[in-house]
């Protein structure tokens, strides 16, 4: 088996809130490979999106360290986090997080803009993504005028604009009703498939984790 | 390149928040900007015409420089004219003059003035009387007289010499051209006798003359040099010389060197130190009026910045998700910076464009509505100015304040973290 791509070692989040320290993740350890999919379950507060967000470099661990390649990100400073994040990571969340001021595919562009692609290129590679997710005639609307199965198919194709090796998904389908919950979950099996994406998805829906080849499950801040 | 594109771009979908043109709240902020601009160009404007309109009309009429010597000039004159061309390239021309302290009496009324001799071939050279006279003539009201003077006793003279009257005093003797006041000025007596004797001479008004401060248009009357000097009884007598210089600015380099010159008999008083209290006086005003309407600025700041902190508030989501992206946080600050340098460089040339629209409308209301009182203000009318290094100031002060402004809401943005940012919904 081939070096793991990412590597959370040791690691333990704690917050404070109202004077009183709360132990979200405890001595947490986790080895992802390069085009796996992993799928992290979990009740409420038992940590999952905490872990994705570290996982993700949008949080800092308050111990342990996460690695990329071999290279510890722990220790990075924001602007490497920042070229990091847009370089090798795609993130989906729950709420879409759809900028309200640009259209669909200005949304999907920002990402390759933000990397200092082209305004041109960027526009192509965030019209084929639209094409491809089937959004090609609704490029043009603005986040208001879109469904939500259409939003959440919008922040994919944003979260692919830079080609990242990894997608992170918090709870995706999770706002979603069933077919739009079927179609975004058929989707990301085909984008993994396509891409050959490596895919950590935090979720609570049981019938998407049972897809998952590798299904890990939080408790209370450890691996149960 | 292309980060700086993207810079743009985001920017100014910020500020359209999208679609629409304009937020009301920015709007709001731009118009507390260009409000607070547009008074201050206004408020120097007046300040910077009042000091220029002052610094004119004592120009206008006392010259750059005013040479004198105590006990007046008889013999010496033709040497110390060559004197002073010589020492002086920077001299457009000088005009000798001799002043003499008197009353006028008139219908019942009567007033401390000062009359004041004049040569009519050089005094439009250096005073700008043309300019300043409101009705009759100035070239008549002096020369008619001068070939009268000579032969004509004064008394006696049928047609009275003419001489040019200010404003203040016309009004106030109700004076018109063409009337006739009397003078009385004290003839010192011989020198074995003291004291003084009145003596009287009738002139003409030949016109009246605007001399833009309230304190010489109620006491200046001017006449031709020959006349005055006869009046007084001070055949050859003058008084000094008054120059004018190529510049405002040479006068006190050149009194400088004409002290050192002329010896010290003999002393100059230039354009400023003639007002120096009141120039003084104006210049620490303009700079309390910078601050003080200054404080408008800093108020419309604080609107732009409360603009700014909802903006940043209300993209907390935003600014996590664009973190998220792999923004950095230098770029968020920039983000939210450029954009309260935007609605501050909006609101700064829209308040230029209004304030330079209200100096057009204050000249219209003070030419209909006499804004400034002569009594009060010295000046009965003040020309507006608006000078170039004010309006940079202005733009400099403007654009700080909104750059300070924006500085607070852009630094909070850009310290949130990624995952504090996607917490908002």
């Amino acid at each position: 088996m081939s070096d793991p791509i990412m590597v959370v070692e040791n690691v333990t989040k704690v917050y404070e809130r109202g004077g009183a320290k709360i132990e979200v993740l405890k001595s947490v350890d986790l080895e992802i490979y390069s085009n796996e999919a992993v799928c992290i379950l979990g009740a409420s507060g038992a940590g999952k999106s905490t872990l994705l967000h570290i996982l993700g470099t949008l949080d800092r661990p308050t111990q342990g360290r996460v690695l990329h390649n071999g290279l510890d990100l722990s220790r990075e400073g924001d602007e490497a986090l920042a070229l990091f994040r847009n370089r090798e990571i795609g993130f989906v969340f729950q709420f879409h997080h759809l900028l309200s001021e640009f259209s669909a595919i200005e949304n999907v562009m920002l990402p390759a803009r933000i990397g200092g692609v082209s305004e041109k290129e960027a526009r192509v590679r965030a019209h084929k993504l639209l094409t491809l997710l089937g959004l090609e005639a609704r490029k043009d609307h603005y986040p208001t005028e879109l469904s939500g199965g259409e939003h959440q198919r919008v922040a994919v194709a944003r979260a692919l604009v830079q080609e990242p090796k990894i997608l992170l998904a918090d709870e995706p389908t999770g706002n979603l009703d069933t077919e739009n919950s079927r179609q975004i979950q058929e989707l990301f099996f085909s984008l993994k498939t396509r891409l050959g994406l490596t895919l950590v998805v935090v979720t609570h829906d049981a019938n998407f984790a049972t897809r998952f080849p590798r299904r890990l499950m939080l408790k209370d801040g450890h691996w149960n | 390149m292309n980060h700086i594109r993207l810079h743009i771009w985001m920017v100014f979908r910020y500020l359209r928040e999208g679609r629409r043109f304009l937020s009301l709240n920015l709007i709001l902020a731009v118009v507390g900007v260009a409000l607070g601009v547009a008074s201050l160009v206004i408020a120097m404007a007046v300040v910077s015409g009042y000091e220029s309109t002052l610094r004119m009309t004592v120009v206008n009429m006392q010259g750059h420089i005013v040479i004198l010597k105590h006990g007046g000039i008889e013999t010496e004159r033709a040497e110390i004219e060559k004197k002073v061309q010589g020492a002086v390239p920077e001299l457009q021309a000088m005009t000798p003059f001799l002043v003499l302290e008197g009353l006028i009496v008139h219908k019942k009324k009567l007033s401390g003035v000062a009359l004041e001799g004049v040569e009519p071939g050089t005094v439009g050279l250096v005073l700008s009387l043309e300019k300043t006279l409101i009705d009759g003539d100035a070239r008549l009201g002096l020369e008619k007289h001068s070939g009268a003077a000579g032969s004509v006793a004064m008394e006696a003279s049928e047609t009275p010499p003419a001489a040019l009257v200010g404003r203040g005093l016309s009004q106030k003797f109700n004076l018109k051209v063409g009337d006739e006041f009397r003078l009385v000025i004290p003839i010192t007596r011989s020198r074995s006798q003291e004291g003084f004797r009145p003596k009287t001479q009738k002139f003409r008004v030949g016109g009246v003359l605007d001399l833009g401060r309230a304190d010489y248009d109620e006491r200046y009357i001017l006449t031709d040099l020959a006349t005055a000097q006869k009046f007084g009884e001070l055949p050859d007598r003058i008084s000094g010389w008054r120059l004018r210089l190529e510049k405002d600015s040479q006068a006190l380099g050149v009194a400088k060197r004409l002290d050192d010159q002329l010896g010290s008999s003999f002393w100059t008083r230039t354009w400023i130190d003639a007002n120096h209290n009141l120039f003084q006086a104006v210049k620490y005003e303009k700079a309390i009026i910078f601050v003080i309407v200054m404080l408008m600025i800093v108020a419309a700041a604080f609107n732009v910045a409360s603009t700014l902190f909802l903006s940043v508030v209300r993209r907390y989501s935003q600014i996590g998700i664009l973190k998220a992206m792999g923004v950095s946080a230098v770029f968020i600050q920039r983000l939210f910076t450029v954009q309260g340098l935007i609605v501050g460089a909006t609101g700064t040339i829209f308040g230029l464009v209004l304030g330079l629209i209200g100096c057009q409308v204050f000249l219209w209301a003070e030419k209909k509505y006499g804004l400034f009182p002569g009594e009060v203000y010295k000046l009965s009318f003040v020309q507006l100015e608006v000078r170039p290094t004010d309006l940079f100031l202005i733009l400099g002060v403007a654009l700080f304040f909104c750059y300070l402004s924006a500085l607070a809401p852009a630094k909070r943005g850009a310290k949130l973290l990624p995952v504090e940012g996607l917490r908002y919904e």
